[in-house]
């Protein structure tokens, strides 16, 4: 910095300093902390500000007494820097610490230039020093918290990655990499396909949905390998979820991935379970009925009507003891998201007349009347609605102890048929209606404790009703009877449950 | 007029047996057994129809019924597979048997079945 002229100073109130005394107080008070040296480095002036943040009074700066300022620690790199930056011909600038006599430290930010001659000599050094103590301190505190969602980043049991705008790998945490079986650094900049390829493009596709739709996309399961363990199938469940930027735009989506395989193994464990249970379960079932039915037909041939009567009885017990078996590894099926459906087109009105025909058979004091038919042809699982016709048609019977009429209406809308059993016991109370579909509930009251039921006949019936793509409610007066309804879609519109769920705006607000 | 023959595999005695009561009242000549090596290795003396068990405690019932399937000598006995899983149907189809019924079954629809069955393929 060559000395100029002062220059003329444009201003409306502000006063050009018109004496040296003027300038002497401008330097001395300044909010920055100013000094001077000469060429050698010794200070010729230091300001006031220099003097509270090093702690020294001016007189005590004077020559060499300004280094004393200097963090020990730093010291050597500023006299590097200063040289370095001399040499160059450049500014210094660098930052670096002061600590007082009495062990007071302050992060500087210095600065100093060249004061040249008119020749280009070096005749000394101006600079300031400014206290950025605060700057430091959120500086630390970032990396601190920087530091530590690395480590729990690293240390959370779950896989985590960020991908960049082009799907690429920009971060990765350990358990991730380790999941995949390649370092970290070897992930970085590459898209999920070169790493596991034998995923093919499931996971890149989702992704792709995820950029497009803004929105998570939650418990989506792949499977595939890794180079961590080739030739072992794995599966996985991830969470993609976007990252936006302050003004909306996605930078990167987020992914969290858990090694389900374990689990997966321990329900293929409980599925052989069932398996064997169901089997284990259903042998002796058999061949009770088997036997009570050959000993039936046979007193029949001896006209043996008493008997034939009685044998009857049991049948029927066995046949509820068949449903109850059924309806308890079809809860373990529900539950673990094993209902199968068989569906496949059949006339309905001859199922409803084959069922009401079946149950009317387990009851004298009952009347099943049918009202109305549909004439459709439906698709569906014929063996499961037929299940959840028989819940209707059993709970109407054991709900209605004392009286003997039960009507099924069926009918036809534009878009649906409609089935109804109408019965005239019990009741339900109002506060148990909405509930009544819910696993394991069962309505308290007086007249309902003396009739058994595990509860999840209804549960059933709903799971398979909203599966099949229809929908299951009930009406009822306590003391005046029930109704229990059910519609299915006319054109085979059965929802496709897919293990993945795209988070709508309707979830999120529930 | 011969009574037709029906062979009968399941490895619970106490089905063999029921089933057996039922065919044999209903007109049949029933043989059973409870090992599904028998009925692989059947020869000669040919049911005029198969009820066979799905799973005969190691035997794969659809394996039993795709290989009588795709032997010339075998492939025309109806073959009814039992199970007591009814998902197991769509297996039974796959493995090319004729009818599928699940346990615990009706008499008369089990009777009903197998009259529709037997010997149609002679």
């Amino acid at each position: 910095m060559r000395i100029k002229k002062a220059e003329k100073y444009v201003g409306k109130e502000a006063k050009w300093p018109q004496s040296e005394e003027h300038f002497r107080t401008l330097l001395l008070n300044a909010p920055v902390g100013i000094f001077e040296t000469d060429k050698d480095g010794n200070c010729v002036f230091v300001n006031n500000r220099w003097c509270e943040l090093a702690g020294m009074t001016s007189k005590k700066a004077q020559g060499q007494g300004w280094v004393k300022a200097l963090h020990p620690e730093d010291k050597e790199r500023v006299f590097n820097e200063w040289y370095d930056a001399a040499r160059k011909k450049k500014e210094f600038l660098s930052e670096y610490r002061f600590k007082t006599s009495k062990g007071k430290i302050t992060w500087l930010h210095g600065s100093a230039v060249s004061l040249l001659d008119n020749d280009g000599k070096n005749v000394g050094y101006l600079g300031t020093v400014v206290d950025i103590t605060e700057k430091k301190r959120l500086e630390e505190q970032t990396q601190e918290t920087f530091n530590l969602l690395k480590t729990i980043l690293d240390t959370a049991p779950i896989g985590f990655c960020l991908f960049d705008k082009n799907l690429r790998f920009q971060i990765i945490n350990q358990v991730l990499a380790d999941i995949n079986g390649i370092s970290p650094e070897n992930h970085i900049g590459k898209t999920i396909q070169e790493i596991i390829p034998s995923l093919n493009d499931a996971a890149t596709r989702e992704l792709k949905t995820v950029l497009k739709t803004g929105k998570p996309i939650i418990g989506l399961e792949l499977t595939g390998e890794t180079k961590s363990e080739p030739g072992k199938i794995k599966y996985w469940r991830e969470d993609y979820f976007p990252i936006h930027s302050i003004n909306g735009e996605i930078v990167g989506i987020g992914a969290l991935v858990i090694d389900v395989t374990e689990r997966k193994q321990q329900e293929r464990q409980k599925d052989e379970f069932l398996g064997i249970a169901s089997h284990e379960l259903k042998t002796p079932v058999t061949s009770l009925k088997a036997f009570g039915q050959v000993i039936q037909s046979r007193l029949a041939k001896e006209g043996n009507e008493k008997a034939v009567i009685l044998l009857g009885k049991m049948d029927a017990q066995i046949n509820k003891l068949t449903t109850l078996i059924q309806d308890l590894l079809d809860i373990s099926k529900i539950e673990g998201g094993r209902l199968q459906f068989h569906n496949d087109f059949f006339a309905f009105d001859e199922l409803v007349n084959e069922v009401i025909e079946e149950i009317q058979r387990t009851t004298v004091k009952h009347k099943l009347q049918i009202k109305g038919k549909t004439g459709k042809t439906i698709h569906g699982d014929r063996e499961r609605i037929g299940q959840v016709i028989t819940n209707f048609l059993t709970n109407a019977i054991k709900y209605s102890p004392h009286d003997e009429n039960i009507i099924i209406h069926t009918s036809v809308t534009k878009l649906n048929i409609k089935l109804c059993v109408e019965d005239f016991g019990v009741g339900i109370p109002q506060d148990s209606i909405p509930h009544l579909f819910e696993r394991y509930y069962r309505v308290k009251g007086k007249a309902h404790d003396t009739v058994p039921g595990m509860g999840i006949g209804l549960y059933i019936s709903s799971e398979i009703i909203s599966r099949q793509g229809g929908r299951i409610w009930a009406e009822s007066e306590k003391g005046k009877g029930s109704t229990f309804c059910f519609t299915l879609p006319l054109k085979g519109t059965k929802k496709i449950q897919q293990k993945n769920t795209l988070v709508t705006e309707e979830m999120k607000h529930g | 007029m011969d009574k037709k023959k029906v062979l009968v595999a399941d490895d619970d005695p106490s089905i063999l047996e029921a089933i057996q009561l039922m065919l044999e009242d209903a007109g049949y000549d029933v043989v059973t057994t409870v090992n599904g090596e028998t009925v692989y290795q059947m020869e000669k003396e040919y049911p005029d129809l198969l009820l066979l068990d799905i799973w005969m405690s190691g035997q794969n019932g659809s394996d039993i019924c795709k290989f009588l399937k795709s032997r010339e000598s075998t492939k025309n006995i109806p073959i009814i597979i039992i199970s007591a899983n009814k998902d197991t149907q769509e297996i039974a189809k796959e493995a090319g048997a004729d009818d599928f019924i699940a346990k615990p079954f009706e008499m008369n629809k089990l009777l009903a079945k197998v009259n529709e069955h037997i010997g149609k393929n002679d």
